[in-house]
């Protein structure tokens, strides 16, 4: 189903993009225009994706193969823990590096289901100070 | 040859400085620990490395790139023989005969040929380097754009035929790194395109931010989510670490075997590394003596895949230093880390940095010396490492990929980009899409279009002249017979499946 998915994906990607670079000037095999490049590539990707598209919903599933490749992944952790990267970029902007590294690391030692609070606390704080040490004040790095 | 010899001796001088040695020494060792460690790799390196770099000279900040380079490839075999994980492609084959011989309590045996093999088939495959690599570059200071063009589009073109299982879905990937690849500023132009209004597009999408994505985040986040727990690691005595007379005997014609085949196979473009061990593996089993120990153990079913893996890797730099083209992800991005620091490898880097250029190859030699006189003792140290648990681990990487992506351009935006790419990656990976391919096409793309228009415009608009060029018009006519092959192959296929079927 997922393959289904991305197949179906990969075409609307590939149109958008066909459609887009149809916008740009082509100009001449002599003289290529800025969209040159763009519509050869726009065109071959749409056709690869049809392609790609209709052999995978013509296929028939073998025996033993797999049925979900994500079954095997916790989905609701790592929803979690994009939640978390997300969160961390707009901290980043607001609260500046050693707090919302602080915080976010807190929380996804949390996600990760590391047990109790002073291990993921004494891990956060522990690593927030000590990259801002070697990042910002050892190595020159501008951190936000 | 004297003078090739002459100019690698002046670039060991140079490499021989406290400051680059020391450079190498911590390029190879945090290149070993993050081939060890789950969800790291080379792309967990260099986050790691280049905010440590910004303030180093050039020559010191490439060294130590090439000690990543070189320790994260040898890294892999640990959690292969001891946790039967294999760290990346290149060592899969490693864990059948390596997790064999731990299972009989030969693990130290088994580390201590794969780092002996990796030192001299590494070895081996930097010499061929030292003497292939120049002689291209020369040859290609008279390549114009056509030539680049065709000689990119043929490492593409042979790359979706060898990697993945489907040539159809990595040509599909390598469309959509092309597609990636044009987005902000025309390299000829410099008008603006598929930005959607975004100031943050305009200078396109960092390469290493989606390749960092892709690979780092993308393998993190597997790792975090997936339900099955870690295999357990293998006990070994230090004692134990040295191969015995018979094993020794055993493995050192496979790893001498394995340092040629491993470089033939790696100059060609694609997953040069991964594709040595098989084909290492299966001259190995083929040639034994001991046919029944396969499966079970063989020793040299480690010298062999192990040592190939180490002399393709050498032979990958070939057209990463003497032309600027790499054809494989890891080479891709050492060549971005080279780039950060305004070195640009290709023809040009030999004759207007030539002490720059030998310095690089030196560090290679060195760069193997240090993981065999490292990684033998320090072995127990890096397998020790495998018992932090996975779940305090990835967090942190987590926080230090984010801090290397933020120091390349100082960009929030780049963040939300690695965030974005390392979901893409995850789910692109699950649904059997290889993601290599469109890495090599985001990176080729520049070089591919602006090969192509220049071509065309030199040539008039006449397709047919760029083919009446005799490197150009080879490597396109080329190009078209392996479309053409692979076309008929796929055709001969379905109606073999269908005849097979019906019957």
């Amino acid at each position: 189903m997922l393959e289904k998915i991305v197949s179906g994906v990969l075409v609307v990607i590939s149109l958008v993009y066909m459609f887009a670079a149809k916008d740009l000037a082509f100009g001449s095999f002599g003289q290529p225009g800025v969209g040159f490049m763009p519509i050869i590539v726009g065109y071959m990707g749409s056709g690869l994706s049809i392609i790609n598209f209709i052999s995978v919903m013509m296929k028939k599933p073998k025996n033993g193969e797999e049925s979900d490749p994500l079954a095997q992944f916790d989905l609701v952790k790592l929803v979690k823990f994009v939640i978390g990267c997300a969160a961390y970029v707009l901290l980043l902007k607001y609260t500046g590096f050693l707090i919302a590294t602080f915080l976010v690391l807190t929380y996804l030692l949390k996600v990760t289901e590391v047990k109790g609070w002073v291990l993921p606390v004494i891990i956060s704080a522990g690593t927030s100070v000590g990259f801002y040490v070697v990042f910002q004040k050892m190595l020159g790095v501008l951190l936000p | 040859m004297s003078s090739t010899v002459g100019s690698l001796l002046s670039g060991l001088a140079s490499c021989l400085t406290p400051m680059n040695m020391f450079a190498s020494v911590v390029g190879v060792l945090i290149g070993t620990l993050t081939g060890v460690l789950p969800g790291l790799g080379i792309t967990g390196a260099l986050a790691l490395l280049l905010p440590a770099s910004y303030g180093l000279p050039p020559a010191t900040a490439m060294i130590m790139f090439c000690g990543v380079y070189y320790g994260a490839m040898y890294g892999g075999s640990t959690t292969s023989i001891l946790v039967n994980i294999p760290g990346e492609g290149a060592s899969v084959v490693t864990c059948i005969e390596g997790y064999e011989m731990a299972k009989k309590g030969r693990a130290g045996a088994a580390l201590a040929v794969a780092a002996i093999g990796s030192f001299i088939a590494g070895t081996m495959g930097t010499i061929g380097l030292t003497f292939f690599a120049p002689l291209l570059a020369k040859a290609a200071l008279a390549f114009g754009p056509p030539e680049y063009f065709a000689i990119a589009t043929l490492g593409l073109i042979l790359l979706f035929n060898i990697s993945g299982k489907s040539p159809l879905r990595s040509a599909l990937m390598v469309m959509i790194g092309l597609m990636i690849g044009t987005i902000g500023f025309d390299p000829m132009t410099g008008v603006s395109r598929f930005t959607m209004g975004m100031i943050e597009l305009e200078d396109g999408i960092e390469f290493i931010i989606l390749t960092m994505g892709l690979y780092g985040v993308g393998e993190i986040l597997a790792s975090i989510c997936e339900r099955e727990e870690r295999g357990e690691m293998m006990k070994f005595k230090f004692r134990d670490l040295y191969p015995n007379r018979e094993e020794l005997k055993r493995s050192l014609p496979p790893m001498f075997r394995a340092g040629i085949l491993g470089f033939l196979i790696g100059l060609i473009p694609g997953p040069g590394m991964t594709i040595s061990t098989f084909a290492s593996y299966a001259l190995e089993k083929r040639l034994s003596k001991h046919p029944e120990e396969w499966g079970h153990g063989a020793i040299e079913g480690v010298a062999g895949p192990e040592s190939a893996n180490n002399a393709a890797n050498a032979a990958q730099m070939v057209p990463l230093l003497s032309l600027g083209l790499p054809f494989n992800s890891s080479g891709a991005l050492l060549l971005a880390g080279f780039m950060i620091h305004g070195v640009a490898p290709g023809p040009m880097l030999m004759s207007t940095q030539p002490d720059l250029f030998w310095a690089i190859i030196a560090s290679l030699y060195i760069g193997n010396v240090l993981l065999l006189i490292i990684n033998l003792p320090l072995v127990g140290v890096f397998a020790s490492l495998l018992k932090i648990p996975i779940k305090i681990l990835l967090p942190i990487v987590m926080v230090v990929t984010f801090t290397g992506a933020y120091a390349i351009n100082s960009s929030l935006f780049d963040l939300g980009l690695l965030i974005l790419f390392g979901a893409i990656g995850f789910i692109l990976k699950r649904a059997k899409f290889d993601l290599a391919p469109l890495v090599i096409g985001l990176f080729l793309g520049p070089t591919i279009e602006t090969g192509l228009i220049q071509g065309m415009i030199i040539s008039d608009g006449n397709f047919m002249t760029l083919l009446a060029r005799p490197l150009a018009g080879t490597m396109l006519k080329i190009g078209f017979a392996v479309i053409l092959f692979s076309i008929g192959r796929a055709i001969y296929q379905s109606i073999k499946a269908r005849q097979t079927a019906e019957a």
